[in-house]
């Protein structure tokens, strides 16, 4: 008796037993090209190219009640089940930080939200490689590193502007055209505070 | 199998409490710093609107509820807020709840966020789209 996993839809399932895969199998819920898994194979492998198991898919999988009843489990069940995605959800993670990192790099504090972003691409880069893992997220998890590093960045960038500025500011009182144009309601009142001292 | 224990809710509807606790504190801690904040240096060196450009003016008026101002100052922002938490909401109960009517969650939801974002940054740098520079 095996117990298998299976990859679907970017989630991961099992273990179940030979009796339950192979049925399965057979409503078309793990498809030809969908990987698989048990304890002793090197790597997953896509259900076709498993001997044990596609025998029994030869013709049951590619008939159109197959497909239909593919189609329908996969429209009903994935998002309820509640086997949890162990990484997808960290290139999620990343590419979120990676946005929120480039949106507020400005603010000088796109640093908060890159470091996170960083982390998470990097965690999730790792564990994408485990061949143990069949699910994607690459791409997801490279782009949110790369907005993190942006942001990051972005964010260095300005706070060691805004120093330089400030110091400047410091030690030649009256260049400095105050670099404030913000908040726009309470600009021409005492906003510059560094010009007035 | 345990394929049938209670759903709960997916990890990303935690985003919309912590956006918009941040958002409160935004609006209620700014006042207490020195409520300056210093020149964007790409714009200033470069002339440039970064993607993030005009972002702290949207999210201060947001939390304000000048909506229109918001959406001047960064509308990718303002659009984000408004419609995308209320939509990761409605993904999240989908997810708790399967019966009710509504969008699932897809990649491509968060890929199409970075494009129209990238998107954004590139356009309100060029005099067609002004419109979408911040004042």
């Amino acid at each position: 008796m095996s117990e298998w996993y299976y990859g679907r839809e970017d989630q991961q399932y099992g273990p179940i037993d030979d009796a339950s895969i192979k049925a399965r199998i057979a409503t078309g819920e793990v498809s030809p090209h969908d990987l698989v898994w048990k304890e002793g194979m090197e790597k997953w492998l896509p259900l076709s190219q498993v001997s044990e198991l596609s025998g029994g898919l030869s013709t049951v999988s590619d008939s159109p009640y197959a497909t239909a009843a593919s189609s329908l489990v996969a429209g009903v069940s994935p998002a309820a089940l509640p086997m949890p995605p162990p990484t997808s959800g960290l290139a999620i993670a990343s590419l979120v930080c990676g946005i929120l990192a480039i949106l507020v790099s400005c603010n000088a504090v796109g640093i908060v939200f890159g470091i996170p972003a960083v982390i998470c691409g990097h965690l999730a880069m790792k564990r994408l490689k485990d061949p143990l893992n069949p699910q994607g997220g690459q791409g997801m998890a490279l782009a949110g590193l790369i907005c993190g590093y942006i942001g990051s960045v972005i964010t260095i960038i300005v706070v060691i502007f805004i120093g330089a500025i400030f110091y400047t500011a410091e030690s030649s009182r009256g260049e400095f055209e105050g670099g404030i144009d913000w908040p726009q309601q309470e600009e021409s009142a005492d906003s510059f505070s560094v010009e007035d001292q | 199998m345990s394929d049938q224990k209670s759903v709960k809710w997916p990890d990303y509807v935690l985003l919309v409490p912590l956006i918009l606790i941040g958002l409160t504190a935004f609006r209620f801690l700014l006042p207490l710093v020195s409520g300056e904040f210093p020149k964007c240096p790409i714009y200033k060196f470069t002339g440039l609107h970064c993607p993030g450009c005009g972002g702290t003016r949207s999210a201060l008026a947001l939390v304000h509820f000048r909506i229109g101002e918001a959406f001047q100052q960064h509308a990718w922002f303002t659009v984000a807020v408004l419609l995308g938490l209320p939509l990761l909401l409605w993904m999240g109960a989908k997810v708790k709840w399967p019966s009710i009517p509504g969008p699932r969650y897809h990649d491509w939801w968060l890929w199409a966020g970075l494009t129209f974002l990238l998107a954004y940054g590139v356009l309100r740098n060029i005099e067609l789209f002004s419109w979408m520079a911040p004042r």
